[in-house]
């Protein structure tokens, strides 16, 4: 997925030559945290903050300031064709809010804000949609990882997300299912038929009582 | 004091495939083990018919009737999911579960019955607007909901849904509306279907604060919920004074459920039918409908409904404070 697939757009900017004063009124009106400030051309000159607002409200001469006295200049983009990595990880590691997206002629075309990254993930994972979870224990990858999808590949119950953990405990790594199922039992049987590990959604060893037959 | 029953054999035409949990034997539980506790001769059976179609088009889309309707005729397996198998009578059937919960409302409305409890299928409270989910072709309880306030012009319906998995389909049906309040007890989202029924919903415009939500963590058995009911259903209910009570009564909250992994037992459900009761009693004159939604595993289903139908049976609490005693 690309910056253009999260990014919102259109995006309200501003100019340099704003007043603050209108500045804080949009930001509070809109209840968003920052503007992209742009040209007379609509490209990318600087962000202002609903943070470099209440700064400049705590000094003198707030009514007359404008954007251009406030303002982060030549700040960090990302571009619609740029990876949904690009933006997350740069919005996380400096800790930005959001971040302006421009085209090649640096015009601002939409921001990719916190939340857009945090929707993006949602929609990854399903976690929106109505469902069922299934985790299986994956020691093996290599191994248990094929049984796993064939038997996902047999159609008993649609898969609306498969996500297979990075970190990894004593019981190995999980491979978390997001089924389109209220019953998540048939699949859950032909897993520990093929020897694998069901270990949730509560965290029971072995399966649910319910898949091993019991009732 | 005399509690209606809805329940028909009719219901058995509604198949659902061998393996299917939602099974026709379900009910068939269900009416022995009412007739082993001597419950079914106490209970005043009521004769229905299937639901004028108006009915169910007063909260579902035309246009998924049609589809469920035409579905059904086309020997379709099932509509829209999986979960929601159906066969070419499934849809006169689901009419019929509407029609005789109608029935319960009208013959508590009339005092014909002091109470009501509807042994229908298929469920109903995990139908949306627009589509089913779930096992469910047509949202029983939200139809009646509306019923009640459109042709009986009540002004105030509660719903209480202890079914272990989230209403959704009546919660998104009534999320923006005052007059309906919404109760759910049920297995945390994050961990059971549907995935909704987060704390944090709790309606949205004119309907914010009447839908409640109360997940409850996988393992929670009969403390829990009492917990539950004591410190939010029962204030909540208090606070909307409901002229109609409507339960969305599942029974796979018990432990043992293939479904899901809560630990309620017979009399757990025993208790939160008595102290539905007795809030109806103290804030309705009684009047409360109970419909069946889940439940999977037969014992445990039999036994619970069994065990709740008793306590509707049994005369009103003389003392609403000695009750409200019995219950911290």
């Amino acid at each position: 997925m690309l910056v253009r697939d999260g990014m919102t757009s259109p995006v309200i900017t501003t100019t340099a030559e704003t007043k603050l004063l209108d500045v804080g009124e949009i930001l509070a009106e809109k209840r968003i945290h920052q503007l992209p400030v742009v040209d007379s051309q609509g490209r990318l000159i600087g962000i202002i903050t609903d943070r470099d607002v209440r700064d400049a409200l705590a000094v003198g001469g707030f009514e007359k300031r404008t954007v251009a006295s406030a303002m982060t200049a030549d700040p960090e983009s990302v571009r619609p064709q740029d990876t949904l990595e690009d933006a997350i990880l740069l919005l996380r590691e400096k800790r930005f809010g959001a971040l302006p997206v421009v085209d090649d002629q640096q015009r601002v075309v939409g921001l990719f804000a916190r939340f857009d990254g945090l929707r993006v993930l949602t929609e990854v994972l399903g976690v929106d949609q109505p469902g069922s979870r299934l985790d299986i224990a994956i020691q093996d990858s290599a191994e248990e990882l094929p049984k796993a999808i064939a038997i996902l590949a047999q159609n008993e119950v649609q898969v609306i997300s498969a996500v297979l953990s990075r970190r990894k405990d004593k019981e190995g790594r999980r491979l978390y299912l997001r089924l389109k199922s209220i019953d998540t039992r048939p699949l859950e049987r032909l897993m520990i038929a093929a020897g694998l590990r069901v270990v949730g959604p509560t965290g029971d060893p072995n399966g649910t009582d319910a898949a091993k037959g019991k009732h | 004091m005399s509690t209606a029953l809805v329940y028909s054999d009719r219901f058995f035409e509604h198949q659902t495939g061998p393996g299917h949990p939602e099974q026709p034997a379900r009910l068939k539980a269900i009416v022995e083990q009412l007739r082993r506790d001597r419950l079914w001769d106490q209970l005043h059976h009521l004769t229905f018919q299937a639901a004028d179609e108006k009915w169910p088009a007063a909260v579902h889309d035309a246009a998924y009737l049609r589809r469920v309707r035409e579905s059904c005729a086309a020997g379709r397996p099932f509509v829209d999911v999986m979960d929601s198998a159906i066969c070419p009578r499934s849809y006169e059937i689901a009419l019929l579960a509407v029609g005789g919960v109608l029935a319960a409302v009208d013959a508590v409305m009339a005092q014909q019955a002091d109470n009501a409890f509807c042994a229908v299928r298929p469920p109903g409270h995990h139908c949306e607007f627009d589509r089913s989910m779930g096992f469910c072709l047509l949202n029983n309880v939200a139809v009646a909901a509306e019923y009640l306030i459109q042709h009986h012009h009540l002004e105030r319906v509660a719903i209480v849904d202890f079914d272990v998995h989230h209403g959704n389909g009546t919660q998104h049906l009534f999320e923006q509306r005052p007059d309906v309040l919404f109760i759910s007890l049920h297995e945390h989202p994050s961990y059971l279907y549907p995935g909704t029924g987060f704390a944090w919903e709790h309606g949205q415009g004119d309907g914010e604060g009447a839908t409640l939500n109360l997940p409850l963590p996988p393992r929670s058995g009969d403390d829990d919920y009492r917990a539950a009911f004591v410190r939010k259903v029962i204030p909540a209910l208090e606070r909307f004074s409901p002229q109609f009570l409507l339960v969305s009564a599942g029974f796979d909250a018990a432990e043992q459920d293939p479904l899901a992994h809560m630990k309620v037992s017979d009399a757990g459900f025993a208790w939160m039918g008595r102290r539905l009761k007795e809030a109806a009693e103290e804030l309705c004159a009684g009047k409360i409908v109970s419909v069946l939604e889940g439940g999977y595993n037969l014992q445990k289903l039999a036994v619970g409904v069994a065990r709740y139908v008793a306590v509707m049976l049994q005369p009103p609490g003389q003392d609403p404070l000695m009750a409200l005693k019995a219950g911290l």
